[in-house]
């Protein structure tokens, strides 16, 4: 057995996210339980900018020596660390995404700024996290898994004072 | 206090993703005296300029790095990782 | 309702009509009216009393400026009627008036005054006798202020908003420099963002006459891209960043580059009676006239220092009102004066007012040359007097962001001298304010801006080098500079600061009583500290201690201006009441079962499930479940992990094998205990540490810290929240986890500090073989996600009968009942290792170099004066933690850090910092507690099964 087997997700046994059982809402929606994996070694690309995979796998350069895998699903590459548990993920979608994370992160996401595959560690809803944008108007959000019921709670407040 | 701090790693970044870890210290290389290892414990220059001090990525990479800041502005003249900054004074 | 005629500048909607109540009374009002305009239409002249004499006191600025028409609206005080838009069913009140504004019974004060109140009156007459201060206080407070607050905030909720902009450049101000600013900047391809404190940008353009101007320019700029931010006053300058206050959105700005625009103030003048309602500001009757299309009087006398006065004594004429006569005090007239012939307005050069008198309001003005020599004068009947006593550049948001000021001779002003790099001025703010240079002055600022972007190419650099020599040729038409009070001109009060009720005389009084510098003269008069922020009061006061003291006003210099410069509500800089909260994985869980949820640093933790002493003996006699996930944990990996540890720990850690774990203790340089916590080795390369919860992000910190200095071949990953932590504890733990996993859990198999993987419930988990608690333990590390199905199968596999949860407080008795410490709460940053109890925690012998090591060596060959001891309390009261341990003279000489009654020892016992003489075992120590003295025994080792068999077994 690998020395670090107890950090992966056994497939045939019930996984819970730890945001709340709200299914999907209007703006936003739980991706908690994508694979995430950590890779030492040389980072792939520069930093800032993630790469998007073949397999739909986001390779997120977070130092020069550590990258973070999100999504993807081919075989995990050797070495790898699956950290799937340390955080929880919540997708923005909509026109709205942007003014809706200026409500609770305080960074520069700016399309000019960060356009689609802009990887930016830092802190989310005054919490450490991640924010990468997948599409134009789709940002992926990481906070730490016990923080991830917080940042939905952070966030549906957030949409529901913009969006009434 | 709001300025913005530059992580080597992840560019700009307000102040308070950080956490401050202090000015640079020597640690002693050797056994110290007792009166060394107090002051290595307990003493700071406290200067007022600019100082050389260690920032944490707290809420980002998770990375150390050094900055040098005059105390009295906040400006950050530059940041580096460790062993990169150079060796000049900056009392 | 009194209305002019519709006006093309006005900002009502005259189709609609809303109403709210006033003390009670209901005011008519249309979308587009400021509380204050329709209140001022419905024939309101008096608006507050003032803050120590209670005189009053009516609309005089019109514009958010003065602090003349605070009230409350809807039970918040402290609000400006002139800005705060009329809504619908509002309940507004006034402040700081009994029984009511028409006639409240302190104005007596006005009456007595003199002796009752110069400044320091209370500090002098009401500090003795002490005892009766909170007397004093109570009668005082109702006397003064401001308004009060609700006695219940929870009647009033105010959701608050915080939203980041970030920008190529923020133009504060929206007046014509500020709009042209931010046009130009756009232009050359900057995103921008520009905020005004007006209900429309456009500045002064709105009310004098500009307003199609106004407007084109702000659909120009938003066709530019520019984000216009309306009723949006900037708070302050924080290091770059802008907070703007807007409806109920803070506003965070961070823009590379500023440009101020926000023009000038303009300052009232002194002279007895400058404070009765109908004294206005021209500015503010213009704006009276002009947004609301409401007549600030009928009869009106103008009293100027610059034509200022004169544009406002020909539109006021032209809008209906009566000008009697006009007082410039400038000596000659200028070419705008000129008009006041063909307008056929009476003006008299050289001359201004010295005293406004009226019981209501202003019903007479007394009109005097300047120099006070001469005794002639001309009285005037009128029921309206406009000053303008010079426009003072608003420069503290300027100076906020690092810029300096001057006194400019010629204008008699502190006026900008500086800028810091990267923020500019234009505008009346940077001296170039007048209708012909405030465009040509804003352009060149957004073009500047725009190079500092780099973006600024082609005819840009051209059309910059054109627009500064054009505002370099400008001239300057001439104002005169009002001079200081002296009050032998004529009887009354002349009120330099209308916030705190200070008049000249006291300021004079403060210099003669030596506070003669005007940092100390604000604070022993209170001038510029109240709610105008010395918008209306600096300048006056700084004029006043030039003449009391001599000095030049460049030597005077100003105040500092310090945020916020707008009124803001402290809900606004609070955001919305989010705390980021931890829950464990299996939280939901422990809602389900009934569990009381209580903070534990920034975790919500089950505390205890109703029962916290049955839950301790259940663990005893059978087997409880308890949610450590909350516990720090760290993979550390690597070639040099053994080492690396090695030299973090005072107790070796490369010697342990794999499948192996061992306790260890953090401790810093100055050896003192910052963590513990336990650590396993997985393999070779690999280590799993867990430490305190409390404690995690610190260890990771000081980890990474020393890995950035040492440079090892080591990784570092915090996988704290990736794995869910639970501990099956008690004589039946065995049994049960052997029902969900088919590992051999035999002690021989599985022995006492071995950590093993296997599939618990199907779900891959690392298990340790510890016990916090003191009875046969295995805590479970498995994957976060998993966490919910492995506590339901545990449980189902223990049954009700044999397995119980329990939560926090019963793991602080059963760890108790073994002296094991809690970081923090039985240390602090004076405990080492070995004062603490656990010299075994500590290698002195080891070959290694480690952290703490030199300190340790020290402590070792000087032991300290206390140590850390259990002990017993026979007669069964329990102190609080933090109660006192006595020495034999019955003075202070340690604490008591634990105490709990334990029902499985049917005792009371308890942690405590004691003298070192007496940390043996069998001392008696005193511990005080509330006035009673108990009397305690010493124990040094764990009151529950010492040789720790249980735990082994």
């Amino acid at each position: 057995m690998n020395a670090l087997a107890f950090l992966s997700l056994t497939e045939s046994a019930p996984a819970h996210s730890p945001m709340p059982d709200a299914g999907t809402a209007a703006g936003f929606a739980d991706r908690s339980l994508i694979r995430k994996l950590e890779l030492h070694g040389q980072a792939a690309g520069p930093l800032g900018q993630a790469t998007h995979a073949d397999d739909g796998a986001w390779w997120c350069p977070v130092t020069p020596t550590r990258t973070l895998v999100l999504g993807g699903t081919t075989a995990a590459p050797a070495g790898a660390l699956d950290v799937t548990c340390t955080h929880a993920a919540l997708e923005l979608r909509g026109a709205h995404s942007d003014e809706l994370l200026a409500r609770f992160c305080a960074l520069d996401v700016r399309p000019a700024v960060m356009g689609v595959g802009a990887f930016r560690p830092g802190s989310v809803a005054r919490t450490p996290g991640y924010v990468l944008r997948t599409a134009a108007d789709t940002l992926l959000l990481l906070v730490g898994w016990a923080l991830g019921e917080y940042l939905w709670q952070v966030v549906a407040d957030a949409a529901e004072a913009l969006y009434a | 206090m709001s300025f913005v701090l530059t992580c080597p790693h992840c560019g700009d970044r307000e102040v308070t993703d950080f956490a401050y870890g202090g000015e640079l210290t020597a640690r002693p290389r050797e056994q110290p005296s007792l009166r060394e290892l107090s002051a290595y414990n307990y003493f700071r220059r406290n200067v007022a300029g600019v100082q050389r001090e260690w920032w944490y990525h707290r809420s980002g990479c998770r990375t150390w790095f050094q900055a040098d800041r005059d105390t009295r502005t906040n400006r950050v003249l530059r940041v580096g990782l460790p062993g990169t900054l150079p060796q000049e004074d900056t009392k | 309702m009194t209305r002019r005629e519709p006006q093309p500048a006005e900002l009502i909607d005259r189709a609609q009509t809303i109403s709210f109540s006033f003390d009670g009374d209901t005011v008519a009002a249309h979308p587009g009216d400021t509380i204050a305009s329709a209140l001022f239409a419905a024939g309101r002249r008096t608006f507050s009393r003032s803050f120590k004499y209670h005189r009053r006191r009516g609309l005089m600025c019109c514009s958010g400026q003065c602090p003349n028409c605070l009230v409350a609206v809807d039970g918040a005080p402290g609000i400006r009627a002139c800005t705060e838009p009329a809504r619908e069913g509002a309940r507004v009140e006034h402040l700081n008036a009994r029984p009511g504004l028409e006639h409240d019974a302190m104005a007596i004060t006005d009456k007595l005054g003199g002796p009752f109140t110069p400044p320091g009156f209370y500090y002098k007459t009401f500090i003795r006798p002490r005892k009766l201060w909170p007397l004093y206080e109570k009668v005082l407070r109702g006397a003064a202020g401001l308004g009060v607050l609700p006695e219940k905030q929870a009647e009033r909720t105010l959701r608050t908003e915080y939203r980041r902009r970030h920008a190529d450049v923020l133009v504060v101000g929206g007046g014509l420099a500020g709009l042209t600013a931010s046009i130009a900047a756009a232009g050359q391809g900057a995103d921008v963002v520009l905020v005004d404190d007006g209900p429309a940008p456009g500045g002064r353009l709105l009310w004098e006459g500009g307003h199609d101007q106004a407007r084109r320019l702000t659909a120009q700029a938003q066709a530019a891209g520019v984000e216009v931010l309306r009723n949006a006053p900037a708070l302050g300058h924080f290091d770059g960043l802008v907070p703007a206050w807007q409806d109920n959105t803070l506003h965070q700005i961070r823009a590379k580059h500023q440009i101020y625009a926000t023009g000038a103030i303009e300052q009232p003048l002194m002279f007895a009676g400058n404070d009765l309602p109908g004294v206005m500001l021209s500015g503010g009757a213009r704006r009276l006239a002009s947004l609301w299309s409401v007549l600030p009087g009928r009869r009106a006398v103008i009293a100027t220092s610059s034509d200022r006065g004169i544009r406002a004594a020909i539109a006021l004429q032209d809008a209906g009102v009566e000008i009697v006569l006009v007082a410039d005090m400038r000596s000659k007239p200028t070419a705008t004066c000129e008009r006041l012939r063909t307008h056929k307005i009476e003006a008299r050069f050289g001359w201004t007012v010295i005293a406004a008198e009226g019981r209501r309001q202003v019903s007479r003005v007394t009109l005097a040359p300047i120099g006070a020599a001469s005794s002639e004068h001309h009285d005037v009947d009128c029921d309206l007097l406009i000053v303008s006593g010079g426009d003072a550049p608003a420069t503290a948001l300027v100076t906020q962001a690092g810029g300096r000021t001057g006194y400019d001779k010629q204008f008699g002003v502190f006026a900008l001298t500086e800028t810091p790099p990267g923020v500019f001025a234009c505008g009346q703010l940077a001296g170039e304010g007048t209708y012909q240079h405030a465009g040509p002055s804003g352009e060149l600022a957004g073009l500047l801006a725009a190079e500092a972007l780099g973006l600024a190419g082609g005819r840009a650099g051209v059309r910059r080098r054109e627009l500064r020599a054009w505002l370099d040729e400008g001239d300057h038409v001439p104002q005169a500079i009002p001079a200081p009070w002296s009050p032998e001109r004529a009887r009354g009060r002349a009120f330099a600061c209308l916030c705190e009720d200070v008049t000249a005389k006291d300021i004079a009084q403060g210099i003669a009583e030596g506070y003669d510098s005007i940092e100390l003269c604000k604070r022993f008069t209170t001038v510029t500290m109240g709610p105008c922020q010395g918008r209306m009061c600096q300048l006056t006061a700084i004029r006043q201690m030039a003449a009391g003291t001599g000095q030049r006003l460049s030597d005077i210099g100003t105040t500092t201006a310090r945020p916020p410069w707008s009124t803001v509500p402290l809900a606004a800089l609070a955001g919305r009441s989010y705390e980021p909260t931890k829950r464990s994985p299996i939280h939901r869980r422990h809602l389900q079962l009934g569990a009381s949820i209580r903070w534990a640093g920034d975790w919500l933790r089950a505390y205890d499930y109703g029962d916290p002493e049955g839950e301790a003996l259940a663990v005893h006699a059978s087997a409880g479940l308890i949610d450590v996930s909350t516990l720090g944990k760290l993979l550390v990996r690597g070639p040099d992990a053994g080492a690396f540890l090695d030299r973090l720990y005072p107790n070796r850690v490369s010697s342990l094998n794999p499948g192996r774990v061992r306790y260890g203790v953090l401790t810093s340089d100055a050896g003192r205990i910052m963590d513990d916590g336990t650590v396993a080795r997985l393999d070779e390369t690999t280590f799993y540490v867990t430490t305190t919860s409390s404690g995690a992000g610190a260890v990771e910190q000081w980890f990474s810290w020393w890995l950035a200095d040492w440079q090892m071949d080591v990784e570092l990953t915090d996988v704290s929240q990736a794995l869910a932590a639970v501990n099956l504890a008690g004589p039946r733990a065995r049994d049960i986890l052997t029902r969900v996993t088919s590992l051999d859990c035999s002690p021989e198999a599985f022995g006492y500090l071995d950590a093993r993987q296997t599939a618990v419930a199907g779900v891959n988990a690392l298990l340790l073989r510890i016990g916090f608690t003191g009875e046969l333990g295995y805590e479970l590390h498995l994957p976060s996600a998993h966490g919910e199905h492995v506590w339901d199968a545990l449980l189902e596999a223990g049954g009700t009968e044999s397995l119980r949860p329990f939560g926090l407080e019963p793991q602080r008795i059963l760890r108790l009942q073994k002296q094991h410490i809690i970081v923090g709460q039985d240390t602090d940053s004076e405990s080492t290792p070995l004062n603490a109890g656990m010299p075994w925690a500590v290698k002195l012998d080891k070959p290694e170099a480690f952290i703490g090591r030199w300190a340790l060596e020290h402590a070792a060959a000087h032991p300290g004066a206390s140590a850390l001891v259990g002990f017993t309390l026979p007669d069964g009261v329990v102190p609080r933690e933090g109660a006192v341990v006595l020495d034999a003279a019955g003075d202070a000489a340690g604490q008591v850090t634990s105490a709990r009654r334990s029902r499985q020892l049917d005792q009371v016992i308890g942690m405590a910092w004691v003298p070192s003489a007496l940390a043996a075992d069998g001392e008696a120590i005193t511990v005080l507690d509330r006035g009673k003295r108990l009397t305690g025994a010493v124990l040094t080792t764990p009151f529950h099964d010492p040789d720790g068999t249980l735990v082994r077994s």
